[in-house]
């Protein structure tokens, strides 16, 4: 037998869901939808900054208790306190804020993603270790195709072969396989939000 | 009242009931249970009318109804009949069948078996004590005299008309005569039929004492006449002469035959007057006027009554006769004799009684008469002495009652059943009568049984002796009823006979089961003689057993052992080999620095995309002072990829005039979106030319909200500046105040987001793309869609590249463009080189391991 709490929880979630979608259809709706959005809104940056506390509760957790990795998390929480201090003082957009931000998390991300390079490549290498198959071969192929109409290096880019045929690839099987991620991916929330409307899924939790 | 003892079970009852509360035999016979409510006959009743007229002529006409003829001399009667015996009852008495009414009478002389009265040395003694509870009726303590007639015959005085006579006495001499109320009826009827001629003894009343033969007066019983006096033998009690207790000793049986012997008759004539033949009869000898209750000597042979008799006789009298001739005969049993010799009538009287009296009667008499000449009164006989099954038999004439009796006990007595009670003889009965001559069964004075019953114990016990002596003598069967009989269980049909294995017919010799089939052999053969194997106690193991458990323990072994790491494999560690693919990618675009840039040139022509040149078109025809929404939504991480061809799309939107609006789904968002407002050029950037929203959460939601309701969800800036109030935007307007919106993203599900939930709000303001390479596969769609969803896009660094070469500011794409070059190339060739070499040495190894395995 369900909780009433649960109930509850799908009687909400059920009739916002409702009305956001009958608001669609029904002009009169449309006020109450808009208000449901915004209480959405601000609950979804409420969960960002709840998120935010979780996160700095189980590093200072960690770091209490001094497990582990406590280093990392005591770097996380000072990072964060600066950080905070820093664009609390300075702003979002002061050049303190900017100057922390360029230096410290744009380097940071920026590098990581550079070595993504050497790991696909790397991968790309070992990929005809193990087993050659036809995926593989497809794969190399394409690949190389595509990367070199991208090298403009040597002129390589500017064959009329290659440039064709990297038009057609981009047109024909890579477009006819997007719209079919696309159209599947359409599908899914579909039924995704159906199945909210009615109850069945309840991510809200039961 | 003294209380009656019932004559079954010898225990005292109150004196008011019929019927014994213990065992629920009968305490006394049924016409003394009769209605005590009804009136006695009178003379001009209709009941009177019906009785017989020879019974009316026994009443005296002096008589009263209820009143005895006194000095009767069978006080004794009139003891045995209660007051209130209506005339109905007599007549129910003699007109019923005798099977209705003789088992109750038969029962009721049953109960004479176990008198209480002192131990009798004869017959006559036996039954003065059997009869001795009719002296505790209530009627037996009224004075002769005091008593009031009984109502039956009371009722004969008033059918006849005639005085009724003086009650008979029929008490013992010393007793005192009922009251009129007591005496039964039909016995008042009789006194008064007799009245006049009836002179009943003067007795002296006297108190009642036990009946017996030795408290009998001397006085014989008067005869029986039909007059006005009632016979004596009514009044009078019945004579304790010797002759009628030799009747009694010798044949076993009351005398009441001398009761009616002219010895004992009354001396008054006038009591021989009125006395009907039949009655006088027994008067005129004992041979002549036998007793009711005498049993015909053996020697008589037993003559039924004839039929005219049979038809006038009722039927329990008639079939008694019938009944009481053959056991008289077989060993002297019951016989009643005809009414008219129990009550002879002599003189007038008694001839026109014998005239008026029925045929049956008559004929009775003449049996009687016949059967007794010359032979003494047989002996008393009890009524169940000679009771036996056998002569009961049905087929036989034996009476109704005694049929019906038997009919439904269906089993016959076997011989062979088992007796329930033991004696020496075979067939020997507690009802066995004694032949003639022999004593009839006295009666234990100490024990109050039976004498028979005491001789059947004493016949037990010779018969344990035989049982010690040998299991030869066995039990005599008796016979057991056929309702028994019947009654034995039937054992089942499988135990029936005993299975028998016809297998084994042997039948064992020697030994205690000589004799008997299908005994284990017990020969030499069956057992075997001989020390039994010895089994030793030690674990037999076999071969087998010992290399199972020696692999068990090796495995267990092997389990313990550190087993031997593989050997490293020849091939150079992944690490090294990302460390060298490190390296000549960085061998490259530090090559391309040193070159300083512009040794590639930049894509242009057919070398530059549609999609960028729609981009660039859009935002060429863009109004002037038009507000862009931006949507810096791509990660800092594909800042290098990005952020150039975003910075030239800004930049030239910038040099559009376009009011720049800023906002990000992306926490990072606003920051990124600050550092793209920096760089450009200040020329171009004006005052409120660039508004940083900041950050809209919610994904999906709020971007859709920020469709519908951009000034709800956003009405400050980064600065906290109201933003839709300022120009050139249109608070009304809401999102449509924006001419263009460009999405600045590497994530295609953001650009979808964006182009799915913004962009139909703004339409038909154009859309485009800043997309990372590998985004644009997903949005293509969007943008070779009819209808065109994306107007432009520009792609990856050499979308930023060539962007910039078409507005002709060279910005990062263009620097980094001679690095992205030599290193595309650079990994072009690595890749190319790696993969061969990784297929050629997976061959390799591939190859070894398959020559491997194959040796081993």
């Amino acid at each position: 037998m369900k909780s009433p709490s649960a109930i509850f929880n799908m009687t909400i979630a059920c009739s916002a869901g409702l009305v956001t979608l009958l608001g669609y259809f029904i002009p009169p709706l449309a006020g109450i939808r808009d208000v449901l959005l915004q209480w959405a809104v601000i609950l979804a940056g409420f969960a960002l900054l709840v998120g935010i506390i979780n996160l700095l509760s189980a590093h200072f957790r960690k770091l209490s208790k001094a497990k582990k990795g406590g280093f990392y998390s005591l770097v996380l929480i000072l990072s964060f306190v600066g950080s905070l201090i820093v664009f609390g003082v300075s702003g979002p957009d002061g050049s303190w804020s900017l100057l922390l931000f360029n230096s410290v998390q744009v380097s940071v991300e920026s590098t990581l993603l550079a070595l993504l390079t050497v790991v696909l490549a790397y991968a790309a290498i070992r990929l005809f270790h193990k087993e050659v198959t036809r995926a593989t071969v497809l794969f190399m192929l394409t690949f190389l195709i595509v990367l070199v109409s991208s090298a403009p290096l040597f002129g390589l880019s500017n064959t009329p072969l290659l440039s064709e045929l990297r038009e057609w690839l981009s047109s024909v099987p890579i477009v006819a396989g997007a719209r079919g991620i696309l159209i599947g991916v359409a599908l899914g929330v579909l039924a995704a939000g159906l199945r909210i409307l009615m109850g069945v899924d309840r991510p809200y939790g039961r | 009242m003294a209380d009656i003892r019932c004559q079954m079970c010898g225990k005292l009852n109150p004196s008011n009931l019929d019927v014994c509360q213990f065992c629920q035999a009968r305490l006394r016979p049924v016409w003394e249970s009769a209605q005590p409510e009804e009136e006695p006959l009178a003379g001009s009743g209709g009941e009177g009318d019906e009785i017989p007229e020879w019974l009316r002529s026994l009443r005296s006409p002096d008589m009263g109804a209820g009143e005895t003829p006194s000095g009767s001399g069978l006080d004794w009667l009139s003891d045995v009949e209660p007051d209130e015996f209506a005339a109905d009852a007599v007549k129910n008495v003699f007109d019923l069948e005798p099977e209705e009414k003789l088992d109750d009478w038969l029962s009721g002389a049953a109960s004479l078996a176990e008198p209480e009265s002192p131990k009798a040395e004869d017959s006559f003694d036996q039954v003065r004590s059997e009869l001795s509870f009719l002296e505790e009726t209530p009627f037996s303590s009224a004075a002769p005299e005091e008593e009031e007639t009984p109502d039956w015959l009371d009722r004969f005085r008033d059918e006849q008309g005639e005085e009724t006579p003086e009650r008979m006495d029929f008490s013992p001499a010393g007793q005192e005569q009922p009251s009129p109320e007591e005496a039964p009826d039909w016995l008042a009827r009789i006194q008064e039929a007799q009245m006049g001629d009836w002179s009943p003894p003067q007795e002296p009343a006297s108190e009642p004492e036990s009946w017996s033969p030795e408290s009998q007066p001397e006085e014989t019983v008067p005869e029986f006449t039909p007059s006005e006096e009632a016979p004596g033998w009514f009044t009078e009690p019945a004579p304790a002469s010797e002759a009628g207790e030799e009747a009694f000793g010798e044949a076993e049986e009351p005398d009441f035959g001398a009761i009616f012997t002219p010895e004992t008759q009354p001396e008054s004539a006038e009591s021989q007057q009125g006395v009907p033949d039949w009655l006088a009869s027994l008067y005129s000898g004992q041979e002549e006027a036998p007793s009711p209750f005498m049993a015909e000597p053996e020697a008589a042979e037993p003559e039924t009554p004839s039929a005219a008799e049979k038809a006038e006789l009722p039927d329990w009298l008639s079939g008694v006769a019938e009944t009481s001739a053959e056991p008289a005969a077989a060993a002297g049993g019951i016989y009643t004799a005809p009414l008219e010799d129990e009550f002879p009538q002599t003189g007038a009287e008694g001839e026109a009684a014998e005239e008026s009296k029925p045929d049956w009667l008559s004929e009775l008499e003449a049996q009687g008469a016949s059967a007794l000449e010359g032979q003494s009164p047989p002996p008393f006989t009890p009524a169940f002495d000679d009771f036996n099954l056998e002569e009961f038999s049905v087929g036989e004439e034996t009476p109704d009652w005694l049929s019906k009796l038997e009919a439904s006990s269906s089993a016959q007595p076997s011989e062979e059943a088992v007796a329930a009670f033991l004696f020496e003889g075979k067939g020997e009965t507690p009802f066995t009568t004694e032949p003639p001559g022999e004593a009839l069964p006295q009666v234990d004075a100490f024990t109050g049984l039976p004498e028979w019953l005491s001789e059947v114990t004493q016949a037990e016990e010779p018969e344990e002796h035989p049982e010690e002596s040998g299991k030869a003598q066995a039990l005599a069967p008796t016979e057991l009823p056929a309702w028994l009989e019947s009654m034995r269980p039937v054992e089942p049909a499988a135990s029936a006979t005993p299975f028998k294995d016809a297998t084994d017919s042997r039948v064992e010799r020697s030994g205690p089961l000589s004799g008997l089939s299908g005994v284990l052999p017990v020969g030499a053969h069956a057992i075997r003689a001989g020390k039994p194997s010895n089994f030793s106690i030690k674990l037999q193991v076999t071969e087998e057993l010992q290399n199972r458990a020696l692999l068990l323990q090796k495995l267990m072994e092997d389990e313990s052992k550190p087993k031997p790491l593989p050997a490293p494999s020849a091939a150079p560690t992944p690490y090294l080999i990302r460390l060298g693919l490190f390296a000549v990618l960085a061998l490259a675009v530090f090559f391309a620095l040193f070159l300083g840039g512009g040794q590639i040139p930049l894509p242009v022509g057919k070398a530059i995309p549609q999609s960028l040149n729609d981009a660039y078109r859009q935002i060429t025809t863009l109004p002037d002072n038009a507000a862009v929404l931006l949507a810096v939504d791509y990660s800092p991480g594909y800042v290098g990829e990005i952020e150039g061809a975003a910075q030239a799309v800004v930049q030239h939107l910038a040099g559009r005039g376009a009011s720049l609006a800023a906002i990000s789904t992306n926490p990072s968002g606003p920051a990124l979106a600050e550092r793209l407002l920096q760089n450009i050029d200040p020329a171009l950037a004006a005052a409120n030319q660039f508004h940083n929203l900041g950050y809209l959460p919610g994904g999906t939601a709020g971007l859709f909200g920020f469709a519908q309701s951009p000034e709800a969800m956003v009405p400050f800036d980064l600065q906290g500046k109201p933003f839709w109030q300022q120009e050139p935007l249109n608070p009304q307007l809401g999102i449509r105040n924006f001419a263009m919106l460009v999405v600045m993203t590497e994530n295609a599900e953001t650009a979808r987001t964006w182009i799915e939930q913004v962009a139909p709000a703004m339409s038909p303001a154009p859309v485009l793309m800043v997309l990372s390479a590998q985004a644009e596969p997903m949005i293509l769609p969007y943008y070779q869609g009819k209808p065109q969803q994306v107007s432009g896009m520009v792609v990856g660094l050499a979308g930023g590249a060539a962007y910039e070469n078409l507005i002709n500011r060279p910005g990062d794409s263009s620097r980094a463009w001679d690095a992205f070059s030599l290193l595309v190339t650079v990994s072009l060739a690595v890749l190319l080189i790696g993969s061969l070499a990784s297929a050629a040495l997976g061959a390799i190894t591939r190859g070894k391991q398959s020559k491997v395995e194959s040796s081993v």
